[in-house]
């Protein structure tokens, strides 16, 4: 065992002399091969021997090796040999300069250190393609000394021409690239809107050199402008409110600071200047500020407009102090808030006076309300305002004027504001008014006068109008509008057949005192009338069209007044021969009134020759009274007397005895006392006669006459009333019986029983009154004074 | 009435069977009455004769009623004067005594003979009375 052991010790330490020296060769081999690539690199080397399995090589390094070495380091891009093992061999200033490490550095260290770590993986693939002789490139990115990233192009490449195999290492820097890439891809993305834009924009790099356009941009420049500095292609001048305007640069949008809407000008050369609204901003990246977007908006036109607008309203005031009217304007509430140079002169109300609500200040006060209320109904449904009214002037004088509004609406229908006028009507209004004066005269004259008038069109005679003369004629027919044929059924065809004969031709015709049985009413009896009337055809104003006028008066009072009147003459005539005969008949009735009274005061007369000369005498007064009723009353006696009035009452009855008889007329009595009158006696027979005469052609056969007597006034008149069960007498006729000549008993009677009836009862200081029903009755009461004093005969 | 009787009556009418008939009925009624046939006549003998009442017809040719009323109340106060007349015209005469101031009372014809001699007696008694 312990020889074993001490061999192997000997065996171990004689290994051990054998490494040692060996690692002092190697690092010997080291320490020379180290001198040789510093001399290599710092050129002190020109040639290098190089021992090798063929005995030793010299490289000589100067001559081409050293143009080479000069190239290498004169080019931009970096470059380096790496070793098998990925140490690098060398390395060119260029790419130390790009990664920002010392050459000391870099040399004889791992090229692998150098990149990101993500871009290790990647690398070592390309590496180990590169050793299998495929050159290869990739992008990848170094990581710099700062720690930032460094995109750039590598590619690799064996050497096969060097021995031992190295590897060649190109770097080219992306970081340029890179950025333009970026721009560009940005500006694509912008592109389809850059281009559909109708806003001018442009797209600057971090230098202002103008590196996008669009159409906009060059037809507003006139030219393209692309690759131009932006402030030489487009000198702007910045519009900042009311401060003087100022030239605009290019930097102050890539100062990272955005502009918004900002207007400017653009003066062209040659061109009209332009109004633009211009929009800046900055585009960042990672690496800061790599340019901006400028966006222009030609707002020329709007900002024209505007300048119109206001030049407009300039115009609008200057107009609308050259018109007539006056000009207001009012918010949708109705708050004045315009009113031209005219208002102001008119009403002297200064515009401060004049605005909100006080603009009713000058309406004539009977004017306010109304104005007001069309006001308020304007207002609540948005129509027209419009009225006539009287608005005070500064002297205090009103003239009238016509108000118009009308409300102005927005796109959305809402009522903005009121615009309106006032225009001086006073002349047409005071023309109006006297036109209207006149016209009312003229119907006044129309409907006052007592001719009746009617105006008829057309052929079939259609009443246009008729005064209330002529409605008179039949109070109970309508007129207006109907024919005449409608009218008058009952005149017959040759009325209305003349009147188209006079429409057809011309021929005006007149006719007196025509008869003709007309109806007052449609339901009323014929009744016997007399016109005298006139037709004649007369233009209607404003038309080619004829109508007829129909002027009318109606004359049966006339003619029958003057039939009384030849009656009555009459009458008189045989009053007269009565009046003659009778002297001759009354006094022979005399003498045998007093022969007869001789006769029978005889003495030595017979009983029966007496009772015959009795029925002598009642016979003779029938005859005495037969000639004083039918002669005059009043020659009876000469002074008035005091009368009891039942006794006169029945002086009559006994009178109409006979009459009463035969028509089985009852006659109620009903006297109270009433003391007596003063009067003519025979006068107030005739009233009573007239009375009593008058109800019994009233009254059927068993009819009944009320005689009356009664009190009034305490005893200081008499009234005394006559009533009778009659036919009546219709209400338009009662008020006209007293009339002269006005009779209801058509050819019988005078007309003038009651006219004298009622001068007598008025000379006696009475009055007289008629009530009547048709059917029932009539009632005639006469009221009289009581005689007070005793004087009496 | 037999106060009056006895008074003197004057009957005036140029009827003379009106007046003599009349002037009778008088009598009878015992009045010393007497008859005239014209105003002439009546006025001549109003002196002799006295009455205290004249009756007489208003129209008469001549010297009519009225026109001897007058004369009668001029010249003999005392005596009445009573009208009676037969014609419808007497209103107009009498109208034109009253505008001279003299009113006449006028009796129409016929008058029955009870009606005046009752108007007679009155007439008389009232002057009588009013007289004594």
């Amino acid at each position: 065992m312990g020889e074993q052991i001490s061999a192997s010790n000997e065996l171990l330490i004689r290994e051990n002399e054998e490494l040692r020296a060996r690692l002092v060769e190697t690092e010997n081999q080291l320490a020379e091969a180290q001198e040789l690539i510093r001399a290599i690199q710092s050129g002190d080397v020109d040639a290098v021997v190089v021992s090798g399995p063929q005995g030793e090589q010299v490289f000589t390094l100067r001559g081409a090796e050293y143009a080479y070495r000069a190239l290498v380091e004169a080019m931009n891009e970096g470059a380096a040999t790496l070793g098998l093992d990925g140490t690098v061999l060398y390395c060119n200033q260029r790419l130390s300069g790009l990664l920002g490490i010392p050459l000391e550095q870099m040399i004889g260290n791992p090229v692998a250190k150098l990149f990101a770590a993500e871009a290790t993986l990647v690398f070592e693939a390309l590496f180990s393609q590169a050793l299998a002789g495929e050159p290869c490139t990739a992008e990848l990115d170094f990581r710099s000394s700062q720690g930032s990233r460094i995109p750039v192009y590598v590619s690799l490449r064996e050497m096969k021409s060097v021995d031992p195999s190295a590897l060649c290492m190109v770097v080219t820097d992306l970081t340029e690239r890179k950025q333009r890439d970026e721009l560009i891809a940005s500006g694509r993305l912008a592109a389809s809107i850059l281009e559909s834009a109708a806003e001018a924009i442009a797209v600057c790099d971090h230098t202002g050199r103008i590196i996008r356009v669009n159409q906009a941009l060059i037809e507003l420049c006139g030219s393209n402008p692309l690759f131009q500095n932006f402030d030489a292609a487009l000198p702007l001048e910045l519009e900042l409110g009311t401060a003087p305007s100022r030239p605009f640069s290019i930097l102050e949008a890539l100062g990272g600071e955005t502009l918004r809407a900002q207007e400017i000008t653009f003066v062209r050369k040659n061109r009209r200047p332009v109004f633009l609204l211009l929009t800046a901003a900055p585009i960042k990246s990672t690496s800061g500020t790599i340019g901006c977007v400028l966006t222009m908006t030609d707002i020329t036109e709007r900002k024209r407009s505007e300048i119109a607008l206001q030049e407009s309203q300039w115009e609008f005031a200057a107009l609308a102090n050259l018109v007539p009217q006056f000009v207001w304007m009012c918010t949708p509430d109705g708050l004045c808030f315009y009113f031209n140079q005219r208002w102001v002169d008119y009403t002297g109300l200064s515009l401060e006076e004049s605005y909100g609500i006080a603009w009713t200040v000058p309406f004539h006060p009977d004017d306010k309300q109304a104005a007001w209320d069309a006001w308020n109904l304007a207002f609540r449904t948005g129509g027209q305002y419009r009225i006539e009214s009287r608005l005070r002037a500064a002297d205090g004088s009103y003239r009238w004027f016509l108000m118009r509004g009308e409300p102005q609406r927005n796109s959305d229908g809402e009522v903005s504001r009121w615009f309106g006028t006032c225009t001086d009507i006073e002349e047409l209004k005071q023309a109006e008014q006297a036109l209207l004066a006149e016209r009312q005269l003229l119907e006044t004259v129309v409907r006052r006068m007592p001719a009746a008038v009617l105006l008829a069109e057309d052929d079939d005679l259609r009443i246009r109008l008729v005064n209330p003369a002529y409605q008179d004629f039949a109070p109970g027919k309508e007129m207006a509008g109907k024919t005449l044929e409608e009218v008058w059924p009952e005149i017959g065809p040759d009325v209305p057949r003349l009147w188209r004969h006079v429409l057809a031709t011309g021929e005006p015709h007149s006719v007196i005192d025509q008869p003709f049985d007309i109806r007052r009413s449609p339901d009323a009896p014929l009744e016997q009338t007399y016109f005298t009337w006139s037709i004649f055809r007369v233009r209607l104003p404003g038309s080619d069209r004829w109508a007829l006028l129909n002027t009318a008066l109606e004359t049966t009072e006339r003619k029958r007044s003057q039939e009384a009147l030849i009656r009555s003459e009459k009458l008189a005539s045989v009053g007269r021969m009565a009046s003659t005969i009778a002297h001759e008949i009354n006094n022979p009735l005399e003498t045998i009134g007093n022969v007869v009274y001789l006769a029978m005061t005889d003495p030595g007369i017979s009983l029966a020759a007496k009772s015959y000369l009795e029925v002598a005498v009642q016979e003779l007064e029938r005859v005495t009274h037969i000639t004083r009723q039918s002669l005059a009353f009043h020659r009876e006696t000469s002074t008035p007397t005091l009368i009891d009035l039942s006794g006169s009452i029945e002086n009559i009855l006994k009178l109409f005895a006979n009459r009463l008889e035969s028509r089985k007329v009852t006659v109620e009595r009903d006297y109270a006392e009433v003391g007596r009158i003063r009067a003519f006696g025979g006068e107030i027979q005739q009233v009573i006669s007239n009375l009593l005469s008058n109800s019994m052609d009233a009254l059927a056969s068993h009819g009944r006459i009320m005689f009356r007597l009664s009190s009034m006034n305490g005893g200081g008149k008499i009234r005394f009333t006559i009533a009778d069960t009659g036919s009546g007498i219709a209400p338009e006729r009662l008020a006209r019986v007293f009339e002269p000549f006005f009779t209801t008993k058509e050819m019988h009677g005078t007309g003038l029983g009651l006219w004298v009836t009622k001068q007598i009862v008025e000379k006696h200081g009475g009055t007289i009154r008629v009530r009547s029903k048709l059917g029932k009755g009539t009632v005639f009461s006469i009221v009289f004074p009581v005689a007070t004093s005793a004087k009496a005969d | 009435m037999a106060k009056s009787t006895h008074a003197r009556i004057l009957i005036v009418d140029d009827e003379p069977r009106i007046a003599d008939t009349l002037a009778l009925i008088f009598q009878h009624a015992g009045y010393l009455a007497s008859a005239a046939y014209s105003g002439e006549d009546a006025w001549s003998c109003m002196a002799a004769h006295r009455p205290s009442l004249v009756i007489t017809d208003v129209v008469m040719p001549g010297l009519d009623g009225v026109e001897l009323g007058k004369r009668i109340r001029a010249s003999y106060p005392d005596c009445q004067v009573l009208l009676f007349s037969g014609n419808a015209d007497t209103q107009t005469i009498l109208n034109a005594a009253e505008q001279q101031g003299y009113t006449f009372e006028v009796l129409a014809k016929p008058v029955s003979p009870p009606q005046i001699l009752a108007k007679v007696a009155s007439l008389l008694d009232q002057r009588s009375s009013s007289c004594s």
